[in-house]
């Protein structure tokens, strides 16, 4: 019996049992702020992670290093509530693919949005369940006009989980009943940006929301993909330009591979750039990898 | 009648077939490219240039279907599209069509009246008019009119005006005949006029048509009298203050004595009036009339168009010829004549004879006897011509230049352009040495010093020879006489470097001599070519008067020569022959209308020629229809089937002619026995045979010498003789009686009653009533069995035997040879070396016939038919 590995496509907001966001809220990016507070160290495993080079040499446990030749750092935290944004930004491009495309590729592949839906409300799930603050925001167009959503428990998020696929991930439905959003009073803790990064947001402005943010680089598994274009088939897009081109264009010499890996770390050196992280989340992503990644720490990233 | 609303333009139709067919070409070719188009939002992102992908593209089209598609169009296109030009041929071949053509001369409506004509058309439109077609046209309109009731054709020929006179039947037919089309019959109404029925081959006509003629029968005498201005000339005498004409008034008809008046008008008043009157003979008078010379005024250089016109007294058939036009260009330019007249007898005037030669030419001479000082006149004139005297007598004629201002002393005249001279000697005496001096004078080749002297080269002149060498010297050219012969010279032609002195002198007088060798009549004609020379003279007299024209054949007058000149061409002179009413004789014109006998005039011609259209539409319908069948096929098939199917439309066409019935045809063979030789055909036979009946006829033989049995599975056979068909003893071999018996042709040639009766003798057993040998009656059915036969062909009074057994002929005897005439190795019998052919394959088609089919015509299906041809 052929095995299928759980991807993107199938997550639910329940799927985040083995996540420990203190991993992030940890890391040397919150050392010395208000959240984090170094007293004394602890041996309990929960307060202990690996050495990272640049951590003060006194919470090295040095006995364990004698004992396992492992640096390990015995931290002491107050854990507080952080604030957590999730902004999904609903473009009509994340309206994709359509049925056509579908029928084209003969794959049934969920939308940009229901993965865009699924991770945000992944994402909820977790942050509440941590005791987190967090602002679900939904946004259409221009990136200061947002709709709200409130989750007040995690029972709120599979509720709107059930709401979602009972609707069939209607961005509408998931919009009923949100609130206007202007901006916030003060910067967020993390900021989680799920888009496909067509729209017209911009990273300078979240980088002004936040100083860390988590680009979540929403995209079909088509969009990765150049195998499933028909070499007569005419793609085209005319928003900007006038842009139209055979499958057979596309795929000569994996010019559109090589456009969409160009993009791609474009965005994350702009990302990197600014301080933030960057993801890709496909349909075929598998949760496992999807959840392994976002809970590496941004400084593991930026040194990997 | 059809409703008017279901008739549509054909412009309108054609240019839709046009427009849909070219659409149809596009599409042909031009295929939207079927591309499934998906949004892609990406792509706005990518670092790609923007492009379009074309909608269209060019497909060549599946062949055979695209050239069906191009026939029907075609066909479409044929159907729909307007004739260029009506066409009254009746669309059913058993129409006839009968135009009748009118002709409106004045001299028509003369013969007979209008009234009369329009009775006969339209009495010739009911006779002929039953189921076929008829139109009409006419001398003046050339427009095809179709009548459609007596009612219309009564108005059509009331509208029809009488146009101008003169038009010739076969130049105006001929014009018309383009746009006739197809005829029968064609009625030309008209009288017998010779001037319109000239030129007019009618014969040539009647080669494709059936020409009659509707009108009075040639021959018959009129019985009125036309009068005409037959022609104008100028007078014959001299006159300077009046302008003399004669006019010629001639008359056609039975001679009765008229009278009238002869007026003459310019710029519409009138010059002068006289009466005139003729008597029963001669047919013609002339009249003179003149007025004075100003009474008319020339306005530039156009010409004064005189207009005579003479009222009749008595009854006039032609009013039109009545007026006649000429054209005169008033007088010629002035001419100053210095002479001395000598005396008071004309006789004695050296100048008489000169001067009135140029006032018959026109001129206007202002004559001066003695000069006596300087040449002084008002007004231009086109020539000076001075006559030398007697010695001492320079003065009285030498026309010295008037010693007036600078600027006036241009020329002789005084002002204005330098004037031609002529000097000439009055007689054979006179002084040369003056004319020397004159000459020198007027030429300006006196010494400036000393004006008034005699100039060396003058001194000596005393004879005419001198006179002729001074004038070579002084570089004058010669003028008449022959080349190197000096002394023969007429007159010695000189002018000035500067170009304005040129003097022309003479050496003899201008005046009738017999020294001179210049006659009464030589010297108008010498005096017209030297005035001519000189350039003072335009052209001849009578020209210039007969300048108007007469256009014997309106017909032929363009619409451009209209255009140039409309009133010289409307109002052109009624030719003499239109006026002069002269009849044909009997026999030269077509048939007349009203011999034709009643029955014929409604049948209508027998001579058409033309295919019936009927087969060819429905034959063009048909292939409209299988080709639209075809593409829709294609079209049909295309989406059920997919595009291979260009495999299967070429196996579609390749089978076409398989599944198409083909005519029903007869294939036999011409077995021969017997013939010497192994290579007989009958190509030409088997022409003949397949062209006039349906059975195609081998064109090799089935040729053995001796008996084969082969022979004995095919229908008929043809022996040469009697021995080949027979065995030892004479008679038909057994195997062959068998086949005789169950229905087996045999012709026997060269067989006498005697061996025929021997063939026969035991084999066939009792034979019936009407079995045995009897010779071909004339009744038999190979007298009519396709051809209808008068007789056979006979030869040494032998006659054509035929063996009757079952009712019917088993066996042909034939008294000589008669299948090597027919066949291609042509060895005819001595009987048929004369000829003969059509009707030796006429017989052998019968006996083909009856070998093949017996007696088929006892069916009484084809009783009527036989009955038919046999009337």
């Amino acid at each position: 019996m052929e095995s299928k590995v759980a991807t993107v496509s199938d997550l639910h907001p329940g799927v985040s049992g083995d996540m420990n966001f203190r991993i992030q809220k940890n890391s040397l990016r919150y050392q010395g702020s208000h959240i984090l507070k170094l007293r004394r160290p602890s041996r309990l495993p929960a307060f202990s992670r690996r050495y990272i080079k640049g951590d003060p040499l006194k919470l090295i446990d040095w006995k364990v290093f004698a004992r396992t030749d492992q640096l390990l750092i015995r931290e002491q935290r107050d854990e507080a509530s952080a604030n957590i944004c999730i902004r999904l930004e609903c473009t009509p491009t994340m309206d994709w693919p359509d049925e056509e495309t579908k029928r084209i590729s003969g794959q049934d592949l969920p939308k940009k949005n229901e993965i865009g839906i699924r991770v945000a409300l992944n994402l909820c799930f977790a942050h509440l369940g941590e005791g987190d603050r967090i602002v679900f925001l939904i946004t259409e167009g221009s990136w200061r006009k947002n709709k709200r959503v409130s989750f007040k428990t995690s029972s709120d998020v599979l509720r709107m989980f059930a709401v979602m696929e009972e609707s069939g991930f209607s961005v509408e439905e998931l919009m009923e009943g949100g609130t206007s959003w202007s901006r916030a009073r003060r910067p967020f803790d993390i900021v989680y940006w799920i888009s496909d990064g067509l729209g017209r947001m911009r990273l300078e402005h979240l980088a002004r929301e936040s100083r860390y943010v988590r680009f979540l680089h929403t995209l079909s598994s088509l969009e990765c993909r150049d195998e499933w274009m028909r070499p007569e088939d005419c793609l085209y897009d005319h928003a900007v330009g006038k842009k139209e081109y055979t499958g057979k264009i596309l795929q000569q010499d994996g010019v559109y591979l090589q456009k969409i890996g160009r993009w791609r770390d474009r965005l994350r050196d702009e990302m990197r750039g600014l301080g933030g992280a960057y993801q890709l989340v496909t349909d075929q992503t598998p949760i496992i990898d999807y959840q392994d990644e976002l809970l590496i720490p941004f400084q593991e990233e930026q040194k990997g | 009648m059809e409703p008017n609303f279901l008739i549509v333009n054909p412009d309108w139709i054609s240019a839709l077939v046009g427009l849909l067919a070219l659409v149809g070409l596009l599409i042909w070719w031009l295929v939207r490219r079927r591309r499934i188009r998906l949004w892609f939002p990406v792509l706005r992102i990518l670092d790609l240039e923007s492009r379009f992908l074309p909608k269209l593209r060019v497909v060549p089209p599946p062949w055979v279907v695209f050239i069906c598609f191009c026939v029907a169009c075609a066909t479409l296109m044929f159907f729909s599209l307007r004739p260029s030009k009506e066409v009254f041929t009746p669309f059913r071949p058993e129409q006839s069509r009968t135009h009748v053509y009118v002709d409106r001369s004045p001299s028509v409506i003369a013969v007979a009246g209008n009234d009369t004509w329009m009775k006969m058309v339209t009495d010739l439109y009911e006779s002929g008019n039953h189921g076929n077609r008829v139109t009409f046209s006419s001398s003046s309109r050339p427009e095809v009119f179709e009548a459609e009731s007596v009612q219309s054709l009564q108005k059509y020929l009331t509208d029809m005006v009488v146009h101008r006179p003169g038009v010739k039947l076969g130049e105006s037919l001929r014009r018309q005949m383009e746009n006739l089309g197809d005829i029968d019959r064609l009625v030309i109404v008209s009288d017998a006029d010779r001037h319109s029925w000239s030129d007019f081959n009618w014969s040539w006509l009647s080669e494709e048509m059936e020409v009659y003629r509707l009108g009075p029968d040639a021959g018959e005498p009129l019985s009125d009298n036309n009068f005409y201005i037959n022609r104008i000339q100028k007078g014959s005498v001299p006159s300077a203050r009046n302008i003399d004409w004669e006019v010629e008034i001639a008359r056609s008809g039975p001679g009765n004595s008229a009278s009238g008046e002869l007026t003459v008008s310019a710029h519409g008043e009138i010059l002068a009036r006289i009466p005139w009157q003729m008597t029963g003979q001669p047919d013609r008078i002339r009249v003179a009339i003149g007025w004075s010379r100003n009474k008319v005024s020339r306005t530039g250089s156009d010409p004064v168009v005189l207009t005579w016109k003479i009222s009749v007294d008595e009854t006039d058939l032609i009013a039109a010829d009545n007026v006649f036009r000429s054209l005169w260009r008033g007088p010629e330019a002035d001419i100053v004549m210095i002479a001395d007249p000598g005396g008071e007898r004309f006789l004695e005037d050296p100048a008489h004879h000169l001067k009135s030669v140029l006032q018959v030419m026109g001129f206007r001479l202002r004559r001066i006897d003695q000069l006596r000082g300087h040449l002084r006149f008002r007004g231009g004139a086109a020539l000076i011509m001075a006559m030398a005297g007697e010695p001492g007598s320079l003065r009285d004629y030498c026309p010295l230049p008037d010693p007036g201002p600078a600027d006036q002393r241009n020329g002789f005249g005084g002002k204005g352009e330098a004037v031609p001279l002529w000097l000439m000697p009055a007689s054979g005496d006179v002084g040369y040495e003056d004319m020397c001096r004159c000459f020198s004078m007027l030429a300006g080749l006196h010494p400036a010093t000393r004006p008034t002297e005699n100039p060396d080269w003058c001194q000596e002149v005393q004879t005419r020879e001198h006179w002729i060498g001074v004038l070579s010297s002084l570089g004058a050219k010669p003028i008449g006489g022959e080349i190197g012969d000096p002394e023969g010279t007429l007159a010695w032609h000189y002018k000035g470097k500067a170009g304005r002195e040129e003097i022309t002198v003479f050496t003899i007088p201008l005046r009738p001599s017999r020294r001179t060798g210049i006659s009464y009549a030589h010297l108008p004609l010498l005096t017209r070519n030297l005035l001519q020379w000189q350039g003072v003279y335009s052209g001849p007299q009578g020209s210039r008067e007969r300048a108007w024209p007469r256009i014997s054949d309106i017909s032929g007058t363009t619409p451009d020569m209209i255009k140039a000149n409309p009133r010289l061409v409307e109002e052109a002179n009624v030719p003499a022959g239109e006026s002069m009413l002269s009849r044909m004789e009997k026999g030269t014109l077509p048939p007349l209308w009203e011999n034709v006998q009643e029955g014929e005039k409604i049948s209508g011609g027998v001579k058409k020629d033309r295919d019936d259209p009927l087969p060819w539409i429905r034959i063009c319908a048909l292939l409209v229809i299988g080709i639209s069948a075809l593409e829709g096929l294609w079209f049909n098939s295309r989406f059920l089937i997919g595009y291979a199917l260009r495999s299967r439309m070429i196996l579609l066409f390749g089978l076409l002619p398989l599944l198409l019935p083909g005519e029903a045809e007869a294939r036999v063979k011409l077995n021969i026995v017997g013939f010497s030789g192994n290579s007989w055909s009958a190509g030409n036979l088997s022409r003949e045979v397949s062209a006039r009946t349906s059975i195609m006829l081998d064109r090799e033989t089935s040729n053995s010498l001796y008996f084969r049995d082969e022979i004995l599975s095919e229908p008929w056979v043809w022996a040469a003789r009697g021995q080949a068909v027979s065995g030892v003893n004479g008679e038909l071999r057994q195997d062959l009686v068998q086949w005789i018996k169950r229905g087996g042709f045999l012709v026997v040639e060269m067989a006498d009653a005697p061996g025929l009766r021997r063939l026969t003798r035991r084999s066939f057993g009792q034979p019936g009533e009407r079995d045995g040998w009897k010779p071909i009656p004339p009744d038999h059915e190979i007298m009519r069995s396709f051809h209808l036969l008068d007789s056979l062909p006979a030869c040494d009074e032998k006659l054509w035997y035929g063996f009757q057994y079952d009712g019917r002929l088993a066996i042909l005897g034939i008294p000589h040879g008669f299948l090597t005439a027919l066949l291609d190795q042509k060895r005819p019998d001595p009987c048929y070396a004369d000829g003969g052919y059509e009707r030796l394959t006429r017989v052998f088609i019968n006996v083909l016939m009856v070998a093949l089919a017996t007696d088929y015509k006892k069916d009484q299906i084809h009783l009527p038919e036989i009955l038919k041809r046999l009337r």
